[in-house]
């Protein structure tokens, strides 16, 4: 009977149209690169629970765009969604794409009434180098080496951390090439560069609760990162969370059925699923009825 | 007997059309001539394993069987899998039908070509239509707190070749286009249709 009124409510919700999309500049310096899609759940609302998403692509490639149908998916059911732009290197290199990921978080919050959103209920969710960049989200906000220098200023952590394939550690990183890119040298050369921008520096108590996910068989990033990075977090006291894909690829995984391999990133495995909107509502709590 | 009979009475009949026009035989003989080269051979059902669900930890098996004609044939999947690692864990059940079609004039097999390979009515080329369904339960690791489960359906269109080897063992990999749609069972998450293509491969043997 309750499954039935769920449904009810659910189709009645997408009775109700399509999520609205508003593309904002979260910073008018750069232009497009600096541009946000905000997707506000259908029917008017406040104090929503909102979810910043940040592509991957290596810091060197990718858009908003990447991420179409998960914002989508999260503001039919209820999330205030914006998902970035953010700068590419090697035009835009370490610390421009962290400081980009703190002005869109920066941004959201100062117009949180603007978009219905509670700026005290925002999680971040990324993959890859979004992964760590969401990362840096929830570790870096006293670091003044990739401090915002933006309109909107600096801003506290996000809420809550959904860190899918995130490197955690840049010394630690198959595929050197764009980390070298994006850094502007190798970890020999630029030590200290790579240490701060690695997450896994930055982690002392008092920091907002993380969910790491990870296949078991990702050749770019390995499941290591999100091993070490869960491990250093409970070390410090925080709540973080790992969750495991077996034979879990970087963009190849089980289909329905496990017969096939298919196109698909971690992060939507229907397991990955559950446990991301779990682990939201127990973190930035429930959506709004 | 009685069939080679009959291929035989095909091969006089494709002789006697020849007779009439010896520069340019009928197609429609061409083909008798060479469907009466192909044995008939008794195998109709294939019991595959897909190789990928072991791979991912778990095991999906189908069983198939081939019209009377080998032109189609129809397969049933059951499978099942242990999922998630870390602090959490899941399993996942299983089950999909597929319908095929099969070219014959694309079958390495339908004449003694590669001795390796010996000569098998089943196999080669084929396309198919699949139709999976999926149901996967999370739950955490620590105290076995049920996370969620999600119900997936997908339809397919898929792309494949069989190798039959000695008309006793089989390789098929194939590739597959369609779509699937996730339904979280507690209705937090909006249902998700989207487009997808994979990658398959089973192993099995025919009998």
């Amino acid at each position: 009977m309750r499954f039935l009124a769920r449904g009810v409510a659910l189709v009645l919700a997408a009775c109700a149209g399509p999520p609205t999309v508003k593309t904002v500049s979260y910073d008018d310096r750069y232009g497009e690169d600096t541009k946000m899609d905000v997707y506000l759940p259908a029917g008017s609302g406040t104090g929503r629970p909102g979810i910043l998403m940040i592509h991957g692509g290596g810091w060197t490639v990718g858009s908003k765009l990447d991420y179409q149908f998960t914002p989508l998916r999260l503001a039919d059911s209820g999330y205030v969604t914006a998902s970035i732009n953010y700068r590419l290197a090697p035009g835009g290199r370490y610390p421009s794409s962290i400081q980009d990921s703190w002005c869109s978080l920066s941004y959201l919050r100062a117009h949180a009434d603007e978009f219905g959103v509670d700026p005290n209920r925002i999680a971040a969710m990324g993959y890859s180098a979004g992964g760590h960049l969401v990362s840096m989200l929830g570790v870096s906000a006293e670091v003044d080496a990739v401090a915002p220098n933006c309109a909107s200023g600096r801003t506290g952590p996000a809420n809550a951390v959904v860190s899918g394939a995130g490197v955690q550690d840049l010394t630690d990183v198959l595929d050197v090439g764009p980390t070298r890119l994006y850094i502007g040298g190798g970890p020999a050369d630029m030590p200290e560069a790579y240490a701060t921008a690695s997450p896994l520096t930055h982690v002392k108590p008092g920091q907002p609760p993380f969910l790491l996910i990870a296949g078991t068989q990702d050749w770019f990033v390995s499941e290591r990162h999100s091993e070490r990075m869960r491990d250093a977090q409970v070390a410090a006291g925080n709540h973080a969370e790992l969750l495991t894909l077996p034979l879990g690829g970087h963009v190849l995984n089980g289909t329905p059925g496990q017969s096939q391999l298919s196109i698909d990133i971690v992060t939507e495995t229907p397991e990955a699923w559950s446990v991301t909107v779990d682990f939201l509502d127990r973190t930035i709590g429930p959506r709004a009825p | 007997m009685m069939k080679r009979a009959l291929a035989g009475l095909v091969l006089l009949a494709g002789a006697a059309g020849w007779a009439q026009d010896a520069t340019q035989p009928p197609p429609s003989v061409l083909s008798e001539v060479a469907a009466a080269e192909e044995p008939v051979l008794a195998p109709r059902y294939v019991l595959s394993l897909h190789i990928m669900s072991v791979a991912l930890g778990g095991a999906a098996l189908q069983l198939e069987r081939h019209t009377a004609s080998r032109r189609f044939s129809a397969a049933c999947t059951l499978g099942g899998r242990v999922g998630a690692g870390g602090d959490y864990s899941a399993y996942e059940l299983t089950a999909g039908a597929e319908l095929r079609w099969w070219f014959p004039q694309w079958r390495l097999t339908r004449a003694p070509r590669i001795p390796f390979l010996g000569v098998c009515d089943i196999g080669g080329l084929y396309v198919g239509a699949r139709f999976e369904g999926g149901y996967t339960r999370t739950s955490a690791a620590a105290d076995g707190r049920f996370v969620g489960s999600t119900v997936t359906a997908a339809s397919w269109l898929s792309l494949g070749y069989r190798f039959p080897i000695r008309c006793r063992v089989e390789i098929t990999p194939s590739i597959s286009g369609g779509a699937k749609a996730d339904i979280d069972t507690r209705l937090r998450l909006a249902v998700w249709p989207r487009f997808t293509a994979a990658f398959g491969l089973t192993v099995g043997v025919i009998f």
